[in-house]
């Protein structure tokens, strides 16, 4: 089943489209980052998801229910941390996540001390005394203490330090490890290629890609470098996904797309000093997906 | 109804409620205690200054070449423009606050992701603030009960007969709650939902006090709040106009019923 799907999902503010027929899913049990540049349509579709916005046209199902007329049922089985999380500040964070608490159900005590050690927040200072790193974990404690089947996190490191980072992966492979689905939103692909088995990019409203982490890494392009012996000259035509940039004498360098089977394969055949193949590059992939100019890499 | 909610919206009242119930208590007896040490002196001033009797006609709905007695002007107590700032100032900072507040401040991203729907958000605090307006409208009575034991007066006070404009002052409060409700579902801005009704409210106030000196405007005066309110002819009659009543309540209900419709169904836009 999926935690998250959305048929068509249309928003439109005046005659602005902000999403334009987006297809999501999400399996339950996965931890998908959701990826794109700022203003790309991210926010706006986690919106949809927790019943802040209707939908223009579409429709959004989380947990195998209507997002929007089965609000309450839904929300009380999701974490949600906003991107810009903010709290009445004349509260201390113990009173205020005692009225998250009360307001699911009261049963969250045991796991919102858990999460407060986890995290090492003090809650017992009144939050305008708080930094916005202590908003931000106050932020994490509240989406996560109920134990969601769906966590939804929008841009949640932001204002985080690393060791928090690392806290906060823990916390999110435990809950995947338990078999509840997080969908983690951000612009920074490094934290989710860490951290997520599935990615789905938006571009313009859009969704341009949704796959596993492992199948975008094999279609991604790794750098080569080839030295061969003698003049650099080949026995055998080099295969076609080899483009060569740069040629110096004996020395090759070019980049290499797809699965490198038969790169090794033509290197076995061939007089090899030397050879360099990176890591896939990721990066550049994304960026050629959040590229206006190109459609796909 | 939620009860986490409901809990929470008491005790952000509370406060205010605590200290403007003191204001509104110690406003009344005092102003007791001055009409009844100048009633006398006041009553012929005004009987001598036909002008002023058009002003106090305009602004409290007496007329002192008519009707004036001591009854009637401890009665003004509980339309004076003091207890009107009071009662309004609450009002407009109660009702703005878990709707168009939350949305102005940012936090309402978190309130409206509880498993909590719309409704209950916007009844459980309807609940609050109408209780609290209760407990307001009991101090104004409570204050002229205790000036009217603690001072000595031309004539005994009789708090009986200023309970029953208090069900008056209770229907004017409810209809301007929820006008203040409806204007901070339509809105995203606490200020401008505030503004809109202190606006209304004051071109009320502005029209009747107009139509007592220009007659063209007096068929107007029945679409502004102030129009429905009216202690003094309630001390002086000894009758609750349930006419006035019915309008302000169900002007009220159909005000509060639109900003329920409008804030279950509006987009919460991002902090």
């Amino acid at each position: 089943m999926d935690a998250i799907a959305t048929h068509d999902l249309c928003k439109r503010y005046g005659s602005r489209d902000v999403l334009r027929s987006v297809n999501l899913s999400v399996p339950a049990g996965s931890l998908l980052g959701f990826l794109g540049p700022n203003g790309a349509g991210k926010t706006t579709t986690i919106r949809i998801l927790l019943g802040l916005l209707r939908a223009t046209s579409g429709r959004a199902d989380v947990l195998g229910q209507d997002a929007w007329a089965r609000g309450p049922r839904v929300r009380a089985e999701v974490g949600y941390l906003p991107g810009d999380v903010r709290f009445r500040d004349d509260r201390t964070g113990r009173e205020l996540l005692e009225f998250f608490n009360r307001a699911r159900g009261g049963r969250a005590r045991q796991e919102m001390t858990r999460l407060q050690r986890a995290f090492d927040l003090d809650l017992d200072r009144r939050v305008r005394s708080y930094s916005r790193g202590m908003k931000q974990k106050l932020g994490l404690i509240q989406a996560l203490m109920h134990r969601p089947r769906l966590v939804i996190l929008d841009e949640p490191t932001t204002a985080l330090d690393p060791l928090v980072r690392e806290t906060l992966n823990d916390e999110l492979r435990r809950a995947v490890n338990e078999g509840r689905t997080v969908l983690f939103s951000s612009h920074t692909l490094s934290e989710v290629e860490e951290l997520c088995d599935h990615v789905a990019i938006v571009r313009d409203g859009r969704l341009i890609e949704q796959e596993r982490v492992e199948v975008l890494r094999a279609r991604a392009v790794r750098r080569v470098e080839i030295t061969l012996d003698g003049d650099g000259a080949t026995r055998s035509p080099a295969p076609p996904a080899l483009v060569v940039s740069r040629r110096s004498g004996a020395a090759l360098c070019g980049s290499w797309s797809g699965p490198v089977r038969p790169l090794l394969d033509w290197l076995a055949r061939e007089a090899v000093r030397d050879v360099v193949i990176a890591p896939p590059d990721l990066e550049d992939l994304f960026l050629a997906y959040y590229d206006r100019r190109g459609d796909a890499p | 109804m939620n009860r986490a909610v409901l809990r929470r919206a008491f005790r952000d009242t509370r406060a205010l409620l605590l200290a403007l119930t003191l204001v509104v208590l110690g406003f009344e007896v005092l102003f007791v205690f001055v009409i009844g040490e100048l009633s006398g002196q006041l009553i012929a001033f005004w009987k001598q200054m036909p002008f002023v009797s058009k002003v106090l006609r305009a602004l409290v709905g007496i007329d002192p070449g008519r009707d004036v007695s001591f009854a009637s002007m401890v009665a003004i107590g509980l339309i004076h423009p003091f207890l009107l700032a009071v009662l309004w100032t609450f009002l407009l900072v109660v009702c703005s606050r878990d709707t168009v507040g939350e949305i102005d401040r940012g936090t309402a991203d978190l309130l409206l992701t509880l498993p909590v729907s719309r409704a209950a958000v916007y009844t459980s605090t309807t609940v609050v603030w109408i209780g609290a307006v209760a407990v307001l409208a009991l101090a104004t009575w409570a204050g002229i009960w205790i000036g009217g034991r603690a001072f000595d007066s031309p004539e005994p006070v009789d708090a009986g007969r200023y309970l029953r404009p208090l069900i008056s002052l209770v229907a004017l409060s409810a209809a301007i709650g929820c006008a203040t409700m409806c204007a901070s579902s339509f809105l995203v801005r606490r200020g401008y939902a505030i503004a809109v009704v202190l606006a209304a409210l004051l071109l009320s106030f502005l029209l009747n006090f107009l139509a007592a000196f220009v007659p063209l405007l007096q068929p107007l005066c029945v679409l502004g709040v102030l129009y429905y309110y009216r202690p003094v002819d309630i001390v002086r009659d000894n009758a609750i106009p349930w006419r006035d009543v019915t309008v302000l309540l169900s002007s009220g209900a159909a005000l509060w019923t639109i900003g329920l419709w409008r804030f279950c169904r509006r987009d919460i836009p991002a902090a």
